[in-house]
């Protein structure tokens, strides 16, 4: 309550409120510049202003290393020499031009035309004048014509008319003048372009030289003044108008945020602070026009240590590991950068990849500068006193690197020649930020652009120094990196389109190899069976690894993902009638997406196992296969010790397995569920074992030989292992699988099959697996009878074979797991029970008689009390089978084509994060993450159901377990997060050209059939033959490497082989099985192996593919064949001569046909094939250098000399046989070298062979029919 | 302090709280002369800031104060506590003053004049100063607290009104929209421009005093302490996900379920009561809902001018007196619904949906 001043007229003092009113008004001064200041330092503004300081502060380095390129050149550089050697002269050259341009004569003669070419100009400038005089003149007058016409004015119009010719002619004569003006001005300029020309061609070598150096200074300069000379731009209030620092942002015009009633284009302005994230200067390595920081760092210090201090230094171990690929941005970045220190302690050995380790430690430098000054041939004081003078003049100390310790913000995107970068194919104005990693791009906020961190020390630190926390309100907050590669597949569902490394389809030199025999391979197997190379220094394994699990496992069984990677001739639709085609599937081998089933059929489960043996499968399935891709349905696999087999690099498990303690109730639902299912499973099988054939005794060695071998089994199989000499076993392991890919086989392993098979049914198997399965992947295996050396008498049948493989597979049996209870064993009261309810919750619902009808309660309950306990087993097994999804891996009678049991996953990555059922688990049990529940999901499938209360057990969660390691789960999750709502329109998705769209097509056919564990593909070892090999096996004889198939093989013929495969190699070990591959399928391999090869446009012939010409010569060719002259009349002759000469039939036809080395005969692909299988220029190739093309052949290299590029080749290592001196028409060429005759030869010879070969002795039998049942397709 | 906070919990469910509130209302009118004496006030004052320090280190309570648009109700809750306090002491000191024969402590200041400049302007110049740096310091502290872009698929849970139009959205939960939006906000409106000419008591002109306006006072405090303020409290701090009542020191659970399983008036008469369903015609169906508030709106007034409100009635004369009594009902009619609802489950009294609208 203010005291009333009643002395005065005022009720306040006057002096009183000014004073308040100074105080306030000062305070609100103050208000402003702390608002004003808050806007200036706000975060992105400071991160910019430090962007531009350190990018001026690396292009003014860089610019000075260009510099002194060309004034002071590093003498290794070969280039920099040269260049600048070559702008010394040029500016000599230039000086005595333009010297010889001022010569009295010659300068009086350009005076003289430079005069005249003005004064044309002049010319031509009037002339030009007059023409648009007239020709506006001509136009009224026109118009007055005929307007004078019109109004019948006669006289006018004459005199018009008249006027207009005259200004014709005028308008004539105009162009005449400039015509010849312009001529004459043209003359002078080219007679002083002549007199100058010479100069002229100099000053621009000058300059493109010059160039590369102004180029960065420019650089540099327009960088620097970005900042620098315009401070004031950016100071407040006055940075409204036009500031250097500002914000920068993308449009992304065809990506859009979905806001589901509308669209908006993504705006990211991420680059605002991330402002070097596509300059390929802030990049480890640059680019081919720029250099990176590592090029900077190194040249820098080459440049302040000099040459000589620093030739000794960079060979420097901490320098190689410090700069190493990979390593150079997190040192950079630590904030521990320097350039040296003390050397630690012996006893405190840091290891290297501490990040606090220096470039140098200080001895190194001193030790390197002594012996500079050494070099210099000084004495040791005087060394000592120069080199510590020159370290202290380099180091402003340690902090030289100041420079270079560029914040991680501000670092470019790694691999800029595939993301951001602006030639790569997701540059920055196109594709943008928060495509790939979210977020909310329109916000400059640290924390509330939504960052994720990556580990649980960046989140304190960020929440410490950013004031970062959980942006609750953000629906796709930053998605951590290791997910991050997933969003791939929102543009690329089909997988990516890498194209392939042209390095890695070349065969690799024979030379090469650390073995001096030709046709072995190195003796450790290579250990990088990887396409980590591909494009640049990576490749998205996690996204290809997820892609493949997602297949592999099935998950589309279960789950409608549409779109996502389908392998080529999927989807499909099946059809009853197969017409004995082995390649079309039954309609119950395919889910309702037209995918085929992962898992074996079953319709036919009784032909093939017992139902004992599958009861326990069902329990735990680990336990019989540990590294089955089969999901554990009930829990009992997760208390099982072992089930995990696949193993951390350290030996140990990789996951710790969460461990379910079931309920007796628990445990006894299970053991309905299992019975019930088998015994519905078995009820339904429908026989066909009594037309399996009996099995003939078999011999277990031999069969075991047989799997290890010919047989193939052993490259997708783990099997029991081989015998020794000593008879002994050798147990196979998945080692031999992992430790080469780190991948699990193709096929299921075969330890125990004892357990599990019958053997007619293996036996019936073994002869065509699709009979019991129609979209196996288990090839049908072209077993032959084996014949006795003279190729007739049978020593044992294909059968017999067979017989040995059932033989031997069924030797081995797992007592530990026949051990295990018959759950039925254990029935008891509680077993009936829930049985009674399982039944009432279905039965109870339907009409068992007529499923189409309900019934009641009453009628239900009666009907369960009517019916023995094995009918309610198998009623209610069948309804489980649907239940639980059995159907969506497997083909069960009674359930084709029945909708996914599973929730659609087509958006999952765009569901909202509140429509995942977290449970009652709180965020320290589950991150409440959309990556946080999927990772959850598939580690523990059924933990949202913890502590819910779901009496009714059709409520609980039903999700199986499967067997996925940790990076496979997080593989799996970064996929699913990529399957996304968000529309993208058609300018932004990939634009896939025909051959990436085929090698990725071909890729997946290649992936499903598993080529690849026989076949070199893309440079990945065949594993199966990398092992063979590894034990000795003769390259020569094992599965092809089938880099350039494309170019070695004609289209037609291999779109028959690998419909119906047949013998080419005579020696071979293995054969190539049949895949029953459908037409497409086989279509998507040709395609290619032709786009691998660069070949599809010459799809099915080569373009000029010719006979010899057989005209005879004018003047027939007499030359020295073996001792006696011999007289030819064509190139055709030549080159049968030739052919015959080489002795090529030697090897190349059968053994004991005619024309055949009697000792050598058939070790090689018989002739007859030739012709319609192989393209001439390979064949060509292939005659230059044999093992160019066929690694490890036994093929014998002609001819010395260049290959048809123009490559030099190695001299060849096992040339036995002098080329007759036949020329083969090089003669004809003038001055032709041996090398021309070389050329010359092998065509003549490959056309003979392709076009006019003909057999000795025609063939007796058309060469390996395809065998098998049915009809073949094509 | 865990059983503390339980208390507490127990206490802040809204259905208590309501009443713990009236009660501590009327008492703080009763008992004024006693609590408004500095140190009892500043001991309940020191009491409430201790309180409040210790509900802000829970978790739940830190969250919402934490969020920049909470702040206004909390220094309104801090300013309006010294306010009222300060009136009702002046209001004590007057009592006392009159009763003791003296003139109010601003009678003094009746005759005195005061210039325009510079005891007014120069003055509001100074307060325009000082509110603008407040304005400019509490933008450049406080983030605008920004979402993400408006998605009618993706709503956010709970979501919440402005802090200022909590009290509303209160109401919302127990009228129909019509009347908590519209009819209720006018009505006030109405009734506050109607006090000069319904009420014409010189009592009070330019000075507290308790004694001779309590009735007055208390019903104008009712309206607003208890009926806005407490309302908007409770909206800002004691609704949670599924606009579901939660303790003040509950967590926020999005899996907490709460029956609410509401039944309007025809449905308790006719399907409850009588047993039989309900009819289909809308005048029978709703007949006891018409009954209950003719009664309410129409009878009671009468009744209340032939007992309590006699002399009342005698004052104001028929129109004015049923212009307070109905202004007095209505607002009275809001808590009186709340009871219905939280003990009763009671949804509408009238449920008309054939002209859309329910009461």
């Amino acid at each position: 309550m203010p005291q009333i001043n009643r002395d005065k007229e005022t009720l306040y003092p006057p002096g009183r409120l000014s004073l308040w009113f100074l105080a306030t008004s000062a305070a609100l001064v103050g208000a402003i510049v702390w608002m004003l200041a808050g806007d200036f330092v706000r975060p992105w503004k400071s991160v910019q202003r430090d962007f531009f300081d350190r990018h001026a502060g690396l292009l003014e380095v860089k610019r000075e290393l260009a510099d002194r390129e060309l004034r002071a050149p590093d003498p290794k550089d070969a280039v920099a020499v040269r260049a600048q050697a070559e702008l010394r002269d040029l500016r000599a050259q230039i000086a005595l031009a333009e010297r010889a341009l001022a010569e009295k004569g010659k300068r009086e003669e350009i005076e003289r035309l430079e005069a005249e070419v003005v004064e044309q100009k002049t010319r031509v400038g009037i002339a030009d004048t007059r023409i648009k005089a007239v020709k506006g003149a001509y136009a009224e007058r026109r118009y007055a014509y005929e307007m004078a016409l019109k109004a019948k004015d006669e006289a006018k119009a004459r005199k018009l008319a008249d006027e207009i010719d005259a200004l014709a002619s005028d308008q004539t004569e105009g162009d005449g003048q400039r015509v010849d003006a312009l001529v004459a001005q043209g003359r002078a300029s080219a007679a002083l372009d002549a007199l100058r020309a010479e100069l002229r061609g100099l000053e621009a070598r000058r300059d493109a030289i010059l160039a590369r150096v102004e180029k960065v200074g420019s650089q540099a300069d327009a960088e620097r003044a970005k900042v620098e000379r315009n401070q004031w731009r950016n100071l407040p209030m006055a940075d409204i108008i036009n500031p250097s620092i500002r914000i920068e942002k993308v449009v992304l015009a065809d990506i859009h945020d979905d806001m589901v009633f509308a669209t908006s284009p993504k705006v990211d302005m991420c680059m605002t602070c991330h402002a070097g994230i596509d300059k390929s200067m802030l990049s480890e390595d640059g680019d081919a026009s720029t250099v990176g920081v590592r090029g900077l760092l190194t040249g820098f210090l080459r440049m302040r240590l000099g040459e000589k201090v620093w030739g000794r230094l960079e060979k420097s171990p901490t320098l190689a590991a410090r700069t190493a690929p990979g390593r150079l941005r997190p040192w950079l970045t630590s904030g521990h950068a320097v350039l040296f220190a003390e050397p630690p302690p012996k006893d405190k050995q840091t290891p290297t990849d501490d990040r606090s380790q220096p470039l140098f430690t200080k001895q190194e430098l001193v030790d390197a500068f002594e012996a500079a000054a050494a070099r210099d041939g000084l004495t040791p004081e005087q060394q000592k006193e120069a080199g510590l003078r020159t370290f202290r003049e380099v180091a402003g100390g340690k902090d030289l690197l100041a420079a270079f310790r560029i914040d991680p913000v501000h670092w470019a995107h790694p691999h800029l020649g595939l993301m951001v970068g602006t030639d790569s194919k997701h540059p920055m104005g196109k594709v943008g930020c928060t495509v790939c990693h979210h977020g909310v791009g329109r916000r400059l906020d640290f924390a509330r652009a939504a960052h994720a961190p990556g580990s649980e020390e960046q989140r304190a630190a960020w929440t410490r120094d950013h004031e970062w926390e959980v942006q609750h309100y953000v629906d796709f907050p930053m998605i951590p990196l290791a997910y991050v590669q997933g969003q791939c597949v929102k543009c690329h569902k089909e997988g990516l389109p890498f194209p392939a490394k042209p390095e890695l389809l070349v065969q690799p030199a024979v030379k090469e190899k650390p073995t001096d025999e030709v046709g072995k391979r190195p003796t450790a197997p290579n250990p990088k069976r990887t396409t980590a190379e591909v494009d640049g220094a990576w490749h998205p394994e996690v996204v290809e690894t997820g892609l493949e699990r997602v297949r592999e496992y099935g998950c589309q069984g279960c789950h409608v993902i549409k779109g996502l990677s389908v392998t080529p001739g999927f989807p499909r639709t099946a059809s009853e009638a197969r017409g004995g085609d082995w390649s079309s599937p039954t309609p119950g081998s395919l889910t309702s997406e037209g995918i085929p089933k992962m898992g074996p059929s079953l319709t036919h489960v009784a032909d093939k196992t017992t139902p004992d043996w599958a009861v326990r499968w069902l329990s735990s399935p680990n336990r019989f296969r540990p590294d089955t891709r089969m999901p554990s349905f009930y829990l009992q696999a997760q208390r099982d010790d072992h089930f995990r087999l696949v193993l951390g690099p350290d030996g140990k498990p990789v996951d710790v397995p969460v461990v379910v303690d079931p309920t007796p109730r628990d445990e006894a639902q299970m053991d309905v569920e299992q019975v019930a299912i088998v015994r519905a499973l078995f009820k339904k099988s429908k026989s066909r074992a009594k037309d399996y054939p009996e099995v003939p005794a078999g011999d277990v060695k031999k069969g075991a030989e047989l799997f290890y071998a010919q047989g193939n089994c052993f490259a997708c199989h783990v099997g029991p292992g081989r015998y020794g000499p000593d008879g002994q076993l050798t147990p196979d392991s998945l080692d031999r699988f992992l430790s080469v890919t780190g991948e699990l086989p193709a096929g299921p392993r075969l330890t125990a099959m004892g357990s599990k098979v019958n053997a007619k049914w293996l036996y019936a198997w073994l002869l065509e697996p699709r009979h019991y399965n129609s979209v196996t992947r288990m090839p049908y295996n072209r077993f032959k009878d084996q014949l006795a050396i003279d190729g007739k008498t049978v020593v044992r049948s294909a059968d017999q074979r067979r017989a040995d493989l059932v033989a031997y597979l069924l030797v081995f049996k797992d007592e530990a797991f026949d051990a295990i209870d018959d759950p039925f064993k254990r029935w008891s009261p509680l077993h009936q029970e829930l049985l009674g309810s399982f039944w009432m919750e279905w039965l109870g619902k339907r009409d068992p008689k007529d499923p189409a009808k309900g019934i009641t309660v009453e009628a239900a309950r009666a009907h369960l009390t009517g019916v023995p306990l094995e009918q309610q087993l198998e009623e209610v097994g069948d309804r489980l089978i649907g239940f639980r999804g059995c159907f969506g891996c497997h083909d069960v009678a009674g359930h084709e084509g029945r909708q996914p049991v599973g929730k659609e996953l087509t958006y999952e990555g765009s569901q909202d994060l509140h429509k995942f059922d977290f449970g009652i688990l709180d965020h320290h049990e589950v991150e409440h993450t959309r990556w946080g529940w999927i990772e959850a999901k598939l580690r523990e499938p059924r933990l949202f159901d913890k502590g819910r209360f779901k009496p009714s057990w059709t409520d609980k969660l039903r999700m199986p377990k499967f067997n996925f390691r940790a990076h496979e789960r997080t593989a799996v999750t970064a996929v699913m997060l990529g399957l996304v709502s968000e529309p993208i329109k058609p300018g932004a998705l990939p634009d896939l050209s025909k051959d990436p769209q085929a090698i990725l097509a071909g890729r997946a056919v290649a992936a499903r059939y598993g080529c690849n564990s026989c076949h070199t593909l893309e440079g990945k070892e065949g594993l199966a033959t990398g092992w063979q090999a590894a034990q000795g096996l003769e390259l020569a004889f094992l599965p092809p490497n089938l880099y350039g198939q494309g170019n070695r093989t004609r289209a037609d013929w291999l779109f028959k082989f690998l419909k119906a495969p047949h013998d080419l190699r005579p020696q071979a070990v293995q054969r190539m099985p049949q895949f029953r591959l459908s037409d497409e399928e086989a279509h998507a391999l040709v395609d290619y192996f032709l786009a691998l090869a660069g070949r599809r446009d010459r799809l099915w012939s080569d373009a000029d593919d010719a006979p010899l010409d057989d005209t005879p010569y004018a003047q027939p060719v007499t030359v020295d064949v073996k001792g006696a002259p011999v007289t030819f009349h064509s190139l055709r002759d030549e080159a049968k001569a030739l052919f015959e000469a080489f002795n090529c039939a030697k090897c190349h036809l059968a053994k004991g046909t005619f024309g055949a080395d009697p000792e050598e005969g058939g070790v090689a692909p018989p002739f007859t094939l030739s012709g319609p299988r192989l393209h001439r220029d390979w064949v060509e190739e292939l005659l230059i250098n044999p093992q160019n093309q066929i690694n490890g052949t036994k093929m014998v290299q002609f001819w010395p000399g260049k290959s048809k590029r123009g490559k030099p080749l190695p001299p060849p290592d096992s040339i036995n046989v002098t080329y007759p001196q036949l020329p083969c028409g090089a003669r004809f060429k003038e001055g032709a070298t041996n090398d021309d005759v070389a050329v010359a030869q092998m065509k003549a010879v490959t056309r003979y062979l392709l076009y006019h070969y003909e057999s000795p002795k025609p063939p007796t039998a058309p060469p390996s029919p395809p065998e098998g049942g049915g009809a073949q397709g094509k | 302090m865990a059983m503390f906070d339980n208390l507490i919990n127990v206490l802040t469910d809204p259905r208590v709280l309501f009443f713990v509130s009236i009660v501590l209302f009327l008492a703080s009118i009763q008992f004024a002369s006693v609590w408004t004496r500095p140190p009892i006030a500043m001991g309940i004052g020191a009491l409430l800031v201790l309180f409040g320090i210790y509900a802000s280190f829970h978790y739940q309570v830190a969250d919402t104060l934490s969020k920049p648009d909470n702040i206004p109700i909390v220094i309104i809750i801090a300013v309006l506590g010294y306010l009222y306090w300060l009136a009702m002491r002046q209001a004590v000191q007057n009592d006392e003053r009159l009763a003791r024969g003296e003139p109010p402590r601003e009678a003094a200041e009746k005759n005195r004049k005061v210039l325009v400049w510079p005891d007014l302007v120069y003055t509001e110049l100074i307060a325009m100063v000082v509110a603008t740096v407040i304005l400019v310091a509490w933008s450049v502290l406080l983030r605008a607290p920004l979402e993400e872009p408006a998605n009618a698929a993706r709503t956010p849970n709970p979501s919440k009104a402005p802090w200022y139009f909590l009290g509303l959205q209160e109401i919302l939960v127990y009228f129909d929209p019509w009347w908590a939006g519209v009819g209720l906000p006018g009505t006030i409106m109405m009734g506050l421009i109607a006090i000069p000419y319904v009420d014409r008591n010189p009592k009070g002109n330019g000075y507290f005093t308790l004694r001779e306006r309590k009735a007055a006072i208390t019903v104008f405090c009712f309206g607003f302490f208890i009926l806005w303020l407490l309302l908007a409290f409770i909206g800002t701090f004691l609704r949670g996900p599924g606009w579901n009542f939660f303790g003040l020191f509950k967590d926020w659970d999005v899996n907490y379920v709460a029956e609410l399983n509401n039944v309007n008036l025809s449905e308790i008469v006719w399907v409850k009561l009588l047993g039989t369903r309900e009819p289909s015609f809308w005048l029978t169906r709703e007949i006891w809902g018409f009954l209950a508030v003719g009664f309410y709106m129409g009878v009671l007034p009468v009744i209340i001018a032939a007992t309590v409100g006699k002399k009342l009635f005698r004052e104001l004369g028929a129109i004015r007196f049923g212009v307070v009594v109905n202004l007095g009902l209505l607002m009275a009619a809001l808590p009186i619904k709340m009871i219905l609802r939280w003990f009763l489950n009671l949804k509408y009294v009238i449920y008309w949906p054939e002209i859309l609208l329910n009461v």
